[in-house]
């Protein structure tokens, strides 16, 4: 469970993203984080892995909670993968030898570890950042929007990794897509615009919930998805609906 | 997929046992990847040529006052002379340079978010404590075995010691301030470095700061690092004379120092996060 105590993020230049949050998440269950853009999912997410600190108010953690998925902020890139995958087990409690067996092995690299990451192409950095995320034990794993970098040839590998993962560890996704949402989680916080975030138990109650808000306001939609299963609540955003189709 | 999922030794421990353990795998983690580089060399090289600067200041300043058929300022040797002033002068100057490291701005957002600032400034003092007693502990000893100076053993260890572990306390005070100013004000970065490094000359390494005339020897007391330089003198010289040799003025400014690093840090820290 995370205790969120009061929690306010503000920029410097005085926007509020997250206003006196107080709420209790669970962290054995897989949760989604759902709502549109400029709600702070992403702020919360950092909020509760602890790259970002509350400008007031205190988190209590009483789990081991990941960094966000993917995290690549760390690496040394004059160092060789295999240091940078070594120091990060050394860090969160687990083995580097087995760390690194599990990284090279299911992203099959082999001497690529042992040359400085800097001359790693991008997408394998980033694919290695988020293997690292799934090869480090968590109590709760944590996503900022995508459970593993781009390449559709490599989906099926993170869904199999997140879903081997979560057989016994939380997840808590942020989204602002809900067929991401619905695929990946059991439950679900709905951030909202105007008003404060709700905790909804039932993954498909939050979906309601974030197109009945994202309906509110009536704005100029693009009706074009086609798997919608209440038409009529169903346009929204503009913005929802573009990153929709592109997905 | 046949890989075994790593598991955690503390998968289930209890709240205060996993921040504890954290805490210790952080260290013992930063320590290990610190300790192999340092300047771009393996561990050993590394070390070495950051002791290579205050030998090169003793052997110069040396030769300098041979060349001038100088007799030492104070004792009978006058290298030990020297070493007992640049060696407690290095340690401030280069423990004030070295930990600007840890709170740079590169430092602060190229970490997992389970290392603290703090744990990266403990792990430096730790590693600078630790290269600079071996190239102390060298030079002094170098100077025992080689040179055939028998003072160059300290008289009163405790004494010695603990004007360093004062020198250093400054030192580290001093970095943290100066990393939280260059943060805030970039060109402190080449400021400080030329004003440490000129601030040798007013700490006392190749004079007694007691026979300076009273007058200006007032002025040179506001340096605290001169305080230490005397404080671990007395450790060698057990009749060295005492002016200049407070103790409470060294741990009092190093304590303010601290006290205001700490407190700059702290109130600019959301401020520079969110502007890096």
């Amino acid at each position: 469970m995370i205790r969120l105590d009061n929690v306010t993020y503000t920029y410097a230049r005085g926007k509020t993203v997250i206003a006196n949050l107080a709420i209790d998440l669970p962290t054995h269950r897989r949760m989604a984080v759902l709502g549109p853009a400029e709600t702070g999912k992403t702020t919360l997410i950092g909020l509760l892995s602890g790259v970002i600190d509350p400008a007031e108010g205190r988190i209590e953690r009483f789990a081991h909670l990941s960094f966000p998925a993917g995290y690549s902020r760390a690496f040394r890139f004059s160092h060789p993968a295999r240091q940078n995958l070594a120091f990060a087990a050394r860090i969160y409690d687990a083995d580097p030898e087995e760390v690194i067996d599990f990284v090279g092995g299911i992203l099959g690299l082999g001497a690529e570890l042992d040359r400085p990451m800097r001359d790693m192409p991008i997408p394998t950095r980033m694919a290695l950042a988020y293997a690292l995320t799934y090869a480090l034990p968590f109590d709760t794993y944590l996503f900022d929007n995508i459970i593993g970098p781009g390449d559709p040839a490599n989906r099926d590998l993170w869904r199999q990794l997140y879903d081997a993962r979560t057989v016994s560890a939380g997840a808590i996704l942020a989204t602002r897509q809900p067929r991401v949402a619905e695929a990946h989680c059991d439950c679900a916080l709905v951030m909202r615009r105007h008003a404060a975030p709700v905790f909804c138990d039932d993954i498909r109650e939050a979906i309601a919930l974030f197109e009945e808000d994202a309906a509110a306001p009536a704005r100029a939609a693009t009706p074009e998805s086609a798997e919608t299963r209440d038409q009529g609540r169903r346009e929204g955003d503009g913005e929802h609906a573009v990153a929709q189709a592109g997905e | 997929m046949g890989q075994a999922y790593p598991n955690g030794r503390i998968y289930s421990a209890g709240r205060r046992r996993l921040a504890l353990r954290q805490q210790f795998n952080v260290l013992s983690g930063l320590l290990f990847r610190e300790a192999e580089m340092r300047h771009g060399q393996s561990f050993a090289l590394g070390y070495i040529a950051s002791g290579i600067e205050p030998l090169v200041i003793v052997a110069t300043i040396g030769l300098l006052f041979s060349a001038l058929a100088k007799t030492p300022p104070y004792g009978g040797s006058l290298l030990l002379f020297l070493g007992t002033g640049v060696f407690p002068i290095y340690l401030f100057i280069h423990t004030s340079l070295r930990l600007r490291q840890p709170l740079n701005a590169g430092a602060q957002r190229q970490r997992y978010p389970a290392e603290r600032p703090f744990d990266h400034i403990a792990i430096h003092a730790l590693l600078h404590i630790l290269s600079s007693a071996i190239v102390t502990v060298l030079f002094f000893g170098g100077l025992y075995y080689l040179g055939g100076v028998n003072a160059a053993i300290p008289e009163d260890p405790l004494a010695a010691l603990s004007a360093l572990a004062a020198v250093l306390l400054f030192g580290i005070a001093t970095g943290i301030c100066n990393s939280v100013i260059a943060r805030l004000f970039p060109f402190w970065d080449v400021i400080w470095p030329a004003f440490a490094r000129a601030s040798l000359h007013f700490s006392g390494p190749y004079f007694v700061a007691a026979f300076l005339p009273p007058d200006s020897r007032w002025y040179f007391g506001l340096n605290p690092v001169i305080h230490g330089v005397n404080w671990f003198r007395h450790g060698f010289y057990p009749f060295y004379p005492n002016q200049l040799t407070d103790h409470n003025y060294l741990l009092g400014a190093a304590l303010a120092m601290l006290a205001f690093g700490l407190l700059l840090e702290a109130g600019t820290r959301r401020h520079l996060e969110e502007r890096d």
